[in-house]
């Protein structure tokens, strides 16, 4: 009995996680085409399960996010609304601003 | 439950800004051959609501393209001056179909990321029904 009610745990855990990532992976999509909008990835479940933590951003390169020395600002619960960091300005646009003008 | 209804509102958002967006490019096109017409562009940004990033997009104010309009020489026409010339439009034919393929496509991509939310909704309702 102990073991399948954490068999259930562990299936809703997963579940959610899918639901979590399903919500960022549409946010991704949906602004495909805004203009310095960097893609967002949350941790994989396996790593969030047996870390027992909660689903924290995860940078796909170094520099995605400014504020990556608290990484435990970025939670998947801004998509239910709460404050995302500042965001520092699209490296697009710095690309552009320091390319020498010919 | 709530990712759910977040993504839904989210793949929504980005269904509407592209149906704006190519309401924009069907404006250009129709409006080619209008002497001084000049061309619509919209920009995306991300929706903010009380100061907060929703995650959704939307689009941004209308821009007129401020390249120079196409001077057409046309000597018969009422609105030609002495040299001849008369300002057409700054629109571009090729530009607004590679804008609407890619409206099309984006569009698709959200409509895509509905469906799949929806289908893991049901899912979930279907379960727990039973």
């Amino acid at each position: 009995m102990h073991n399948s009610l954490e068999l259930f745990q562990t299936a809703s855990a997963m579940a959610r996680h899918a639901g979590a990532r399903q919500a960022v992976v549409a946010r991704n999509i949906a602004n495909a085409d805004t203009p310095g909008f960097q893609a967002q990835q949350i941790a994989a479940f396996k790593d969030v399960y047996s870390a027992g933590t909660t689903t924290d951003m995860r940078a796909t390169r170094p520099g995605h996010f400014p504020t990556q020395t608290q990484p435990s600002v970025m939670r998947t619960a801004h998509a239910a609304g709460t404050p995302l960091p500042p965001t520092a300005t699209p490296s697009r646009s710095k690309m552009n601003c320091s390319t020498p003008s010919r | 439950m709530t990712d759910f209804s977040d993504a839904m509102s989210v793949a929504t958002s980005g269904m509407k800004a592209q149906a704006n967006r190519l309401r924009h490019v069907s404006e250009n096109i129709a409006n080619t051959d209008t002497p001084g017409y000049q061309r619509k562009t919209v920009s995306f940004q991300e929706m903010v609501r009380d100061g907060l990033t929703t995650g959704a997009v939307t689009t941004g104010p209308m821009r007129l393209d401020p390249t120079a309009l196409t001077r057409i020489y046309d000597p018969a026409n009422p609105l030609a001056d002495e040299t001849g010339h008369f300002d057409g439009s700054n629109v571009n034919l090729l530009i607004e179909i590679a804008d609407a393929r890619e409206a099309q496509r984006s569009y698709e991509a959200n409509l895509k990321m509905f469906d799949q939310v929806r289908q893991m909704s049901t899912a979930l309702m279907d379960l727990l029904r039973n």
